[in-house]
């Protein structure tokens, strides 16, 4: 058996043809660089939903005034050009310290594994497309796949004077394979609210969603629904400027009721939905009890309705990215919200709730410009830090590329090396 | 010669096509993976494994290839050594048996190679 040690004119003719195919692929590749196609390259879309966030101011008390901050049910999902497709609900989210600290501090002292955080579920595709969690009073779902990714919490069953009776989060994020198109929607509910036994209100559900084809602008709405609201057993409604008891019709909007409510601390107004520079936060309601504590007043505050909906669509590379590559509660911080508090692209609804002691967000105070940029409002993470590198097909046509050269190279280092210097 | 035995004398060229091709395999299935989906994160894995471990594979495939023509040029000056030792030996007298390692022979007062050959 003889053995061809050269690499002779049809195994060059071979060579430069794969490594002509792979230029002219590179070429066509670059062109199509411009196409909506390539405008996916980095992308996200981030739905996310809290059903009522809890906050606690206390003047005077030790180490920070802010005692309290936890929103609970959380539903996040997220599908996006770095970490893929993602979803978690919780009851509430703890935070990442409190979900990895233990079991990095039992790891680190040997000790056996610490209990998983019991009411989360999250998902992640294609490693954990589904989890399903159900106990007492709480029923969590998140599922994922390649595309599309959802997070649905509920809890309930609060009989307390101040509580809720259910509380309902779901989110969704999908991309369109075909078409491009990034959807990312958030509904945040609750029903039977009451505080102090004073003020009950039926129904809040507040939506956000957000829609983008690559090229087009994005497309925004955001409800907020609040319906059979009552002041120790009056009808009301509630707007941004605070609660008024009687219907619309009434020439007396404000009743004594509203000074009951003004005795005992508590306080209610709308928030207005928020048009970010990718998306829209819901508008929203919020509850303020103030008490007096030990060392001042104690203002609790109860914000319900809060869902926020983002897509972007960014060129660049998906390595350069700087969405979060775990899921993770959204930020409490309004900065960079964009220009400013928009009403234009709340639709309010016409429904039979908001005609009958119902109230929706239809005019933005500056109070509510304020609460916008300083109350906690859920923030998703933004796409960041993207660098024009080429897209994902360019840079694996280059490593093929890379690779034929390589290869020609060392054909040439093994024959004019190595044999044209004992065979010649 | 059978396959075996050439397998066994000629370990890194059929190692080094052996890696090439599958070299090439890698790169072909990684395109696959990265052009099926507009998904980077579904992409990287194949650009990962595929571009890069095509890559690799191509490399020390072209690395093997060259050791094997060394090994070729390693074999040729054996042969002529032991040919020169032959020669050496049909003209002293000694006998050449049991010095089948020509490299070993080594004497400064001996002649060029090349002049023996052409001789």
């Amino acid at each position: 058996m003889t053995v061809r040690t050269g690499w002779g004119l049809r195994g060059w003719a071979l060579w430069t043809a794969a490594t002509a195919v792979v230029v002219a692929a590179l070429v066509v590749s670059g062109g199509r660089t411009a196409d909506a196609q390539t405008e996916l390259v980095n992308f996200a879309a981030i739905g996310s939903a809290e059903g009522v966030r809890y906050h606690t101011v206390a003047a005077g008390a030790p180490l920070t005034d802010d005692v309290a901050d936890v929103a609970t049910p959380q539903a996040q999902s997220i599908v996006d050009s770095v970490s893929g497709s993602n979803a978690y609900a919780a009851v509430p989210y703890p935070g990442e310290t409190v979900l990895t600290g233990p079991a990095l501090a039992t790891g680190a002292a040997g000790l056996p594994a610490a209990p998983a955080y019991p009411v989360l579920a999250s998902s992640s595709h294609p490693f954990e497309p589904e989890e399903d969690i159900e106990q007492p009073g709480v029923r969590i779902r998140a599922s994922s796949d390649a595309t599309s990714s959802r997070a649905a919490a509920i809890t309930g069953g609060s009989s307390a004077p101040t509580g809720i009776g259910r509380a309902t989060t779901t989110s969704v994020s999908t991309l369109e394979q075909e078409t491009g198109r990034l959807r990312a929607e958030a509904v945040s509910s609750a029903e039977v609210i009451s505080v102090e036994g004073l003020l009950r209100i039926g129904r809040v559900e507040g939506t956000a969603a957000a829609s983008l084809v690559p090229g087009e602008p994005v497309e925004r709405s955001a409800d907020l629904v609040v319906g059979d609201v009552t002041v120790a057993g009056q009808s009301a409604r509630i707007t941004p400027q605070g609660v008024v008891v009687g219907d619309r019709a009434s020439a007396l909007p404000v009743g004594p009721q509203v000074d009951l409510l003004e005795e005992a601390g508590i306080g209610a107004r709308l928030l207005a939905p928020i048009e970010t520079e990718d998306g829209i936060v819901s508008g929203a309601l919020e509850i303020t009890v103030v008490t007096e504590g030990p060392s001042g007043p104690v203002t609790q505050t109860y914000t319900f309705g809060r869902a926020s909906a983002r897509v972007s669509s960014q060129a660049g590379s998906p390595l350069g990215g700087g969405v979060p590559t775990a899921p993770a509660p959204v930020a409490a911080s309004g900065e960079g919200d964009g220009p400013g508090t928009s009403m234009s692209d709340a639709r309010v609804p016409d429904t039979p709730a908001a005609q009958n002691g119902a109230a929706s967000a239809d005019q933005p105070t500056p109070r509510d410009t304020e609460a916008g940029t300083t109350s906690p409002v859920l923030q998703a993470q933004p796409v960041a830090n993207a660098f024009p590198l080429t897209d994902t097909v360019s840079f694996y046509l280059t490593i093929v590329l890379a690779a034929l050269v390589v290869f020609g190279a060392a054909q040439l280092v093994r024959i004019m090396g190595v044999r044209s210097a004992w065979i010649s | 010669m059978d396959l075996l035995t050439f397998i066994r004398n000629q370990w890194d060229r059929v190692a080094a096509w052996a890696l090439i091709a599958l070299g090439a395999l890698f790169l072909l299935v990684g395109w696959f993976g990265v052009s099926g989906t507009v998904i980077p994160s579904e992409q990287l894995p194949y650009l990962m494994s595929g571009g890069l471990g095509g890559f690799f594979l191509l490399g020390i495939g072209a690395m093997l290839w060259i050791s094997a023509d060394l090994r070729d040029e390693w074999r040729k000056l054996d042969d002529l050594d032991e040919r020169w030792a032959a020669l050496q030996a049909d003209e002293t007298g000694d006998s050449f048996e049991g010095r089948t390692d020509a490299r070993r022979i080594s004497h400064p007062s001996e002649p060029p190679v090349e002049a023996e050959i052409a001789g």
